[in-house]
């Protein structure tokens, strides 16, 4: 099985061609999908699908810092935060700002990195369980204040949250409504789509070459052992505030594209249990695997919703009425979820080889 | 002018003076013992030297005094350690291990080809290139050890207790390596509880009792003292 599985890939390898001829079928694929959701199930579907990729490039930013380096944040969703509210603030009437998106791109990038390391440096002595928990408060930290800065000054608008945020637009185009390429209709649903795609295709690729690093082998040696890392000459402080610099910093990209994309924030998408689902992505898909936790991401980000569109209807052919709320059985199915993935796979869908070798047995 | 020095070295763990205040010094290309019993402050020693721990007191490397600076910055100036109980990198193979010992190098060739040189030293190593560290059985994980701190291309190995838990034929194969590599050059300190071994091969030897120095001097002269064959060599 292996060995045919083998000569398989070895042919492929010789036959170049074939290789690339994937690539643009999926590439093409890639290109299509939208269409091809909106005209069988619909735009909401296209609508999910772009919140799909944003948590996907949340993911891979917490597998940075928790699947990399192995520091278990449990706020993370705060540097979303901090990104969704840089981009609300610098591109919405609250303060009258619409800064071209190009610009609050990288600020927003500045902030939320400056933010990490704010958090990191703390916490540098903290390992495990500790860091978790200071982590969560920190979370809950960024959340409270963006609930309450509505006074004496007022920046936030408090619970109320900020509305009318500007979308991305490319040369006066706006990315929110339809325009006509080519002949063909895309709305902003689409247009969002293939942006957020570009970006997550971009973080893969930095995440990629960052595992096979310096940097990532650094952050390896101090998951493994803290001790021996800084007697081969790793400077761990640096090295640990690096990784909370550049898992905020994606966490914060995301958090932009959130707020542009939906027009607007409020402090209540910022909870704990957000951070908790992130951090859910990153260990049900694989830790510190990328392709995996890009798996993960958009595994927990799609089927929650196609539950909440068949569970009602199933139980009404079913019994002939609504038992379960759909609501309810989603949290029920999701807790079961994790358990089974837990038992059966405990390193995740699709695990790193490293993380693989812990659960082998040895021989 | 000595390549390591330490002068009035103390360290303390909260209240508890673990090291109270010790003078010692190894000269280019030597191999120095720092022998004692369990607790006696030798693994505290060797963390304070290389910058793993605060201390009191001054060492100094080469002349320079590197007191108080990061294990990191010491890598790069030529001081590797082998930890207590040797702490490689369980889940990394055992290559990547030895590729992780050279993170001060940035010369891709270079790291091949010392790579190499550690396969050379350590055909076990070679043999299970690709398996992970924490597989490997004590001594094969010694040798890791050992072979990954080399990799950074020390001037001055630090060596905590590599015969910890090893069985004897282990332990003669990794004294033989020591001994190698201080014959290619490398100057050693070595930790250990084991003294008879420990005395055979360096060149001078440091007693310590409860984080002081009671005894040093040649390592043949420390064999035949009477003290040291009652307290450590069970005779």
């Amino acid at each position: 099985m292996t060995g045919h599985f083998i000569s398989r890939l070895s042919i492929l390898k010789r036959d170049r061609r074939a290789v690339w001829v994937g690539y643009v079928l999926v590439a093409v694929g890639l290109a299509l999908l939208p269409f091809v959701v909106d005209n069988t199930v619909g735009r909401t579907w296209v609508r999910i699908i772009d919140f799909a990729l944003i948590y996907a490039m949340l993911a891979l930013g917490l597998n940075i810092v928790v699947g990399f380096a192995g520091l278990l944040d449990l706020g993370y969703i705060a540097f979303y935060a901090v990104g969704a509210y840089t981009w609300a603030l610098l591109a919405s009437p609250q303060f009258g700002l619409h800064l071209p998106f190009w610009l609050i791109l990288p600020i927003g990038a500045g902030v939320t990195a400056l933010f990490g390391v704010m958090l990191g440096a703390p916490t540098l002595r903290l390992r495990g369980d500790y860091l978790a928990i200071v982590t969560l408060g920190f979370g809950e930290i960024i959340r409270i204040f963006l609930n309450n800065l509505d006074h004496p000054i007022n920046i936030t608008n408090g619970p109320i949250g900020i509305n009318r945020i500007d979308p991305i637009s490319v040369g006066g185009l706006d990315l929110t409504r339809t325009h006509q390429f080519f002949g063909i209709e895309f709305s902003g649903t689409h247009l969002y789509y293939y942006v957020l795609l570009g970006l997550v295709m971009l973080t893969i690729f930095i995440c990629v070459r960052l595992e096979d690093s310096r940097i990532g082998r650094a952050w390896i040696a101090i998951r493994e052992d803290e001790v021996a890392a800084q007697s081969m000459g790793i400077n761990t402080r640096n090295v640990k505030l690096l990784a909370f610099a550049m898992g905020a910093t994606f966490g914060g990209v995301a958090g932009g594209l959130f707020a542009s994309f939906q027009g607007f924030v409020s402090p209540e998408s910022f909870v704990l249990l957000e951070s908790i689902m992130v951090l859910c992505m990153v260990v049900l898909g694989g830790m510190g695997h990328v392709s995996g936790v890009v798996v993960g991401a958009l595994l927990l980000a799609v089927l929650p919703e196609v539950l909440r569109s068949t569970a009602s209807p199933m139980q009404e052919q079913l019994f002939g009425k609504v038992i379960v709320d759909p609501e309810s059985l989603r949290m029920l199915l999701f807790g079961l979820a994790l358990i089974l993935v837990m038992l059966i796979r405990p390193t995740g869908l699709w695990p790193s080889p490293i993380r693989k070798r812990e659960f082998e047995r040895t021989d | 002018m000595s390549m390591l020095e330490a002068s009035k070295l103390k360290v303390s763990y909260g209240g508890i003076n673990a090291v109270k205040g010790i003078d010692l010094h190894v000269d280019a290309g030597e191999m120095v013992a720092l022998i004692g019993a369990n607790g006696a402050g030798k693994t505290t020693t060797l963390k304070a030297i290389c910058g793993l721990l605060h201390h009191g007191g001054r060492v100094r490397y080469n002349g320079e005094d590197v007191s108080g600076r990061p294990a990191y910055q010491l890598v790069e100036l030529g001081i590797a350690l082998v930890p207590e109980g040797r702490g490689v990198f369980g889940r990394l193979s055992v290559e990547e291990n030895l590729k992780m010992g050279a993170y001060v190098c940035n010369d891709k060739a270079l790291i091949r080809d010392e790579i190499e040189r550690m396969f050379h030293l350590f055909s076990r190593l070679k043999e299970r290139r690709g398996q992970a560290a924490g597989t490997l059985s004590g001594g094969e994980q010694q040798m890791l050890a050992i072979g990954r701190a080399l990799m950074s291309q020390p001037r001055l190995l630090l060596l905590d207790e590599p015969s910890m838990g090893l069985a004897p034929l282990m332990v003669e194969k990794i004294f033989e390596v020591v001994q190698q590599v201080s014959d290619d050059g490398v100057t050693i300190l070595l930790v250990e509880q084991n003294a008879r071994l420990a005395l055979d091969v360096s060149n001078r030897g440091y007693v310590m009792e409860s984080g002081l120095v009671t005894l040093s001097g040649d390592s043949a002269s420390l064999l035949d003292n009477s003290q040291v064959r009652q307290a450590y060599l069970g005779e």
